[in-house]
């Protein structure tokens, strides 16, 4: 489900509710890496038993530092992107207010001096716009590339409780781990989703500006 | 907003303020220009809340790109909260400001403006054929604070002393001293946190000869009503919050 962003306010909320999704991203990928190495530890102690789920570990590993360090790169992004929306806003207010002024017109004596101020601050606007929609574009992108990573936990997690049911002895802590990975993964996606809707509602409402 | 020159020879004083579109709630606020030749000067330009009606009757006077110089008195948003605004109008400009304050007034959305930062003992605005000086008034009330006094116009732009809460339709000029304590007293003897910083201002505020002084709120004092409110205020306790 896209999100609708009807006001320019809504711009500042999208930009700080990805920042804190994709903190919580970062929390869920790096507990999972923890919980992954609490399989690892289970499934030496299974021994042979056990032997079908180490590479699932490691696979969960893999993925789990994939996530972190393509959310380290977007963080950094989403920090520009916050700029960009404070800039964004700022402008908009600020055209506001001299439009106030220009709407009076020639009743106000110097207005030619506010009306050179006004275009120079619609350039900027606009310039603030397409850098704003290409930074979007860009974390969209990158929001992309995790929802990629995430993709084949899916089968892992339904191998991996297979894997763990024939660890006897085992298969209770390894089947914890296998669930673990799937709410993970699951939250993980979840909250990806929900700042892609925020992006595309970003986007559709920068697109849809006329300066 | 309405606008009033209060000193019109070679050089103007324009107090602009009594906004009668002003939101209800806003505290009412004067701010001054001084026009000199080609270059005009805001003193405590106001909040967000009045800048359209603000930068509005500024235009009756000057060209926006005449405004060489902004200064703001402290730190307050009803003194300086549209700094960002003007800063897209004038980026060329100057913020004379007590240095104790740069970096909170830059969180009003300030990335291009230049600072100059005012030192405690005060300074001189020089706007070329007026040199305006910078009266020290700290904790009057904010702990870094300067007013500015024109020695050629005579006039004290005297910041938050001297100010009154009243109604926007209220004159600029005070016309029964009496009558106006009333509506002094208590934004004295609340704002205004130390007596010794009263008594230092009083002594150095004495020695200047004023023939309007001119405060951010409420009605200007002119001629033997600045005596008045002189003795007036030496003679006020203050800081009553404390008790």
């Amino acid at each position: 489900m896209t999100r609708s962003l009807n006001k320019k306010e809504n711009i500042l909320i999208a930009a700080a509710t990805i920042s804190s999704e994709l903190r919580e991203v970062r929390k869920i990928a790096r507990e999972m890496s923890l919980g992954v190495m609490n399989a690892k530890a289970i499934s030496h102690r299974a021994g042979d038993t056990a032997r079908g789920f180490r590479p699932i570990t490691d696979f969960i590993d893999e993925m789990a530092h994939e996530i972190i360090s393509l959310v380290n790169q977007i963080s950094k992004q989403s920090v520009k992107f916050s700029y960009l929306a404070v800039r964004h806003r700022h402008l908009y207010q600020t055209t506001i207010h001299y439009q106030k002024i220009i709407d009076q017109g020639d009743a106000v004596k110097h207005i030619k001096s506010l009306k050179k101020v006004m275009s120079k601050v619609n350039a900027d606007s606009e310039q603030c716009r397409k850098s704003f929609i290409a930074m979007t574009r860009k974390l969209s992108t990158l929001l992309e590339d995790i929802q990629r990573s995430t993709r084949g936990a899916q089968i892992i997690s339904a191998t991996s409780r297979v894997e763990a049911s024939r660890a006897e002895g085992f298969s209770q802590s390894l089947e914890v781990v296998a669930n673990q990975v799937d709410d993970s993964t699951d939250n993980i996606r979840t909250r990806l989703q929900i700042s892609h809707d925020h992006l595309i509602g970003v986007l559709n409402l920068l697109c849809r500006e006329k300066w | 907003m309405k606008s009033t020159k209060i000193y019109d020879q070679a050089h103007e004083w324009i107090v602009f303020g009594r906004d009668p579109d002003k939101l209800e709630k806003i505290i009412d606020t004067n701010q001054y220009m001084v026009k000199v030749g080609d270059r005009a000067l805001l003193l405590d330009p106001g909040g967000t809340e009045i800048f359209a009606p603000m930068l509005t009757a500024v235009l009756e006077h000057v060209r926006v790109d005449q405004i060489s110089d902004l200064f703001a008195s402290h730190q307050d948003p009803d003194i300086i909260s549209s700094l960002g605004l003007w800063e897209e109008a004038v980026p060329e400009s100057r913020l004379h400001t007590p240095w104790l304050w740069e970096g909170f007034i830059r969180h009003f959305g300030s990335h291009k403006i230049e600072f100059v930062p005012i030192p405690d003992e005060g300074g001189v605005i020089d706007m070329g054929a007026i040199k305006l000086q910078l009266i020290p008034a700290h904790y009057l009330h904010a702990s870094g604070n300067f007013h500015v006094y024109d020695p050629v116009a005579k006039i004290l732009m005297s910041g938050d002393v001297g100010a009154a809460l009243e109604a926007p339709e209220a004159p600029m000029f005070v016309e029964d001293f009496d009558q106006h304590v009333a509506n002094m007293k208590m934004f004295h003897q609340r704002w205004m946190p130390s007596n010794r910083a009263k008594q230092d201002w009083i002594q150095r505020v004495r020695k200047l000869d004023i023939e309007i002084m001119a405060p951010q709120h409420g009605r200007m004092f002119k001629d033997a009503d600045v005596g008045h409110f002189l003795d007036w205020f030496e003679a006020l306790e203050v800081g009553v919050a404390v008790p």
